[in-house]
């Protein structure tokens, strides 16, 4: 069989359930404020703690662009380098051209074994879509992006609450953030705050640094 | 208690969910072929097929591979050398041996993606299983030739 | 000339092997009958079962097989294959004719082929002081039993004792075999794991091992010239690769004993700082922890 297929076909079924959550309707309505409740001011402050979070390496290491080479922030340090053992997740996203993300990620609710132990999460480890890129962005580069149908999913303010919590279900990537195995840095808040930002962002008209 | 299909025998084991499927392997079933190197994923020994893709079984835990079948290198060739083995017996691939079960067991992987697997191709899908001997020009070696053997059935 | 010590990568090698324990220290034996490695006694003839003999501490044979020993420990660079072959050369076996047992601790197996490497000589140095210097290594390692491998010494070591060994087994098998059928030794002749009488009789050497075990073994052997040779310097299969890719071969870590327990170490991450103390609660509370 042709290479090609063989990678679509793996990354058809296992990007199933992040597609399909797209379609998810109401989980993240329970979250939403009514637009226009959150002043501009309070949305934008809003946003920076939401800033906080998608710049966090924790966060970022695999919203990468279309080369497809995942970040590694070892346990410990700051700086940023390439994932080891010449790992990329190719144009599926998930290493089917090569070698399985979930060689390695194991699809898993099990919580995190501390570093460096790979992390594992309910849904089939994977980069981010190729148009969803944060790592090496501005803030206000990721803001536009995140409010921007065509690069968000094609997620209104309150679509994009129904994606953290339909992620939160699965045992996503999203919550595991913030429990990432013992050792490692949480960006800052709790997945709850997040989503209390989100919403507020969202209910502010989704204000975006210039 | 779970349930755990081996190299095609089902087995009973009273295992904490959290084993590690190696664990499970080895000291439950007195399977050893998967070899402890790491425990983190850093090194392959440990690797075996869950439902038919390579994995590093130090990661994988008991609950999340019940009911699923399993081959260590003593199931893939249904009671005769697969050939890739076979590639590395002519090649001489293995010094010590630790870790070359679990290379074989991904070359397997590797050559069904990939039947004739560039050089290039076996840089990327090999590179997380490490050879402290340094055996790895005689790997890339032996996984052409088993893609040949494979190819000319 | 010749007093400048040379910290070559084999004897970092050794310093090394010295630190992790890899080293086996023997004590001087009596001189007893082993001729091949005078001044020890044969660590073989300690269990050896009914009718079976050991020539010497490399060769025993039963009555149901041939078991070569290789003193010299194989992490992988081969030296498990080559040693049987060294005395298969001069014991006229073929590769699928005997087993491969791994030495215990003894003074017989002392590393004769260590002398160069802790001298502190140039190889290329043959002046007087070189080579006393050498021997007084080679009695020092005699006399300490210093069983190890490393240092690339092992074919330095067993490249003329285990040829001798095999050759010193096989002239007491065919001295055996003269005895049972009144031939002369020099008409008998070795092939493929079997004596061969002049008329032509192929007795395979396990049936003559309750012979050879009464006789004292035939020392005063000489080794075959290196254009008889039918394995050595010829390219070969590793005799442990099958084992090591189907799986079927035990490490140190597939190993099981009765009532054996793991333990799992745990440092303090400060390198070179002691324990104050510790909290093992945790860990003992898991199933099956002692």
């Amino acid at each position: 069989m042709d290479r090609t297929l063989i990678a679509a076909a793996l990354a058809a079924s296992i990007m199933a359930p992040l597609t399909a959550m797209v379609y998810a309707e109401g989980e993240g309505s329970r979250d939403a404020l009514a637009p226009g409740s959150v002043s501009r001011v309070a949305g934008m402050e809003a946003w920076k703690r939401i800033e906080a979070v998608v710049t966090h390496p924790r966060c970022a290491n695999c919203h990468v662009n279309a080369g497809g080479i995942p970040i590694w922030t070892p346990a410990g340090e700051t700086k940023s380098r390439v994932h080891g053992m010449n790992i990329h997740g190719g144009a599926s996203r998930i290493g089917a051209e090569a070698i399985p993300c979930s060689t390695c990620h194991m699809t898993s609710t099990l919580p995190n074994d501390p570093a460096p132990a790979p992390p594992r999460a309910g849904i089939p480890w994977q980069l981010a879509p190729v148009e969803f890129l944060w790592y090496g962005q501005s803030g206000a580069e990721i803001c536009k992006q995140l409010r921007d149908r065509a690069r968000n999913g094609g997620r209104d303010a309150v679509a994009l609450l129904d994606h953290l919590r339909h992620d939160a279900s699965l045992s996503g990537f999203i919550p595991r953030g913030w429990e990432p195995g013992e050792g490692r840095s949480t960006p800052p808040g709790t997945f709850e705050d997040h989503v209390r930002d989100m919403a507020e962002w969202g209910a502010a008209g989704q204000p975006c640094p210039e | 208690m779970f349930d755990i299909v081996v190299n095609g025998s089902r087995h009973q084991v009273d295992v904490v969910p959290e084993m590690p499927l190696l664990w499970v392997l080895r000291d439950e079933l007195g399977i050893t072929s998967p070899k402890y190197g790491c425990g983190i994923a850093l090194c392959g020994a440990c690797t075996v097929q869950v439902d038919g893709e390579a994995v590093r079984s130090c990661q994988a835990r008991m609950a999340d591979v019940a009911g699923k079948a399993i081959t260590t290198i003593e199931g893939v060739g249904n009671g005769k050398l697969h050939p890739v083995q076979e590639a590395w017996i002519e090649h001489q691939v293995a010094q010590c041996g630790y870790c070359q079960t679990g290379q074989m067991i991904q070359a397997i992987s590797l050559l069904k993606t990939h039947p004739k697997p560039t050089d290039e191709d076996i840089n990327e899908v090999m590179s997380g299983n490490l050879c402290r001997c340094g055996t790895y020009e005689r790997i890339r070696v032996a996984i052409h030739a088993a893609a040949e053997k494979i190819g000319g059935k | 000339m010749g007093t400048m010590p040379v910290l070559s990568r084999r004897t970092f090698i050794f310093g090394s092997a010295a630190v992790a324990g890899g080293v086996v220290f023997g004590s001087y034996g009596q001189a007893q009958d082993n001729p091949a490695s005078p001044g020890t006694t044969n660590p073989l003839a300690v269990d050896l079962g009914p009718d079976s003999v050991a020539f010497n501490p490399w060769v025993e044979i039963s009555p149901e097989k041939i078991t070569l020993i290789a003193q010299h420990a194989d992490i992988g660079q081969g030296i498990g294959s080559i040693q049987p072959v060294m005395i298969a050369e001069e014991l006229d076996l073929e590769l699928d004719q005997f087993e491969i047992r791994f030495a215990g601790p003894s003074p017989a197996y002392f590393n004769t082929g260590f002398a160069h490497e802790i001298a502190p000589f140039m190889a290329a140095d043959q002046s007087l002081e070189a080579e006393k210097g050498r021997a007084a290594a080679l009695e020092w390692l005699r006399q300490s039993g210093l069983q190890m491998t490393g240092g690339s010494s092992a074919i330095p070591d067993t490249y003329e004792k285990l040829r001798a060994a095999g050759a010193v087994a096989r002239e007491t098998l065919k001295a055996a075999a003269a005895r049972r059928s009144g031939a002369a030794v020099a008409d008998i002749r070795t092939e493929a794991g079997h004596v061969i009488l002049p008329n032509g009789t192929r007795i395979p050497y396990i049936a003559l091992s309750a012979e050879a075990a009464k006789i004292p073994p035939v020392t005063d052997v000489k080794l075959r010239d290196p254009s008889q040779w039918r394995l050595i310097g010829k390219s070969m299969e590793r005799l442990d690769i099958r084992a090591k890719v189907t799986g079927e071969i035990v490490f140190g870590i597939d190993r099981k004993m009765d009532g054996m327990v793991y333990a799992a170490v745990k440092l303090n991450p400060n390198k070179g700082q002691p324990i104050r103390s510790y909290d093992a609660s945790k860990a003992q509370s898991m199933p099956g922890v002692q």
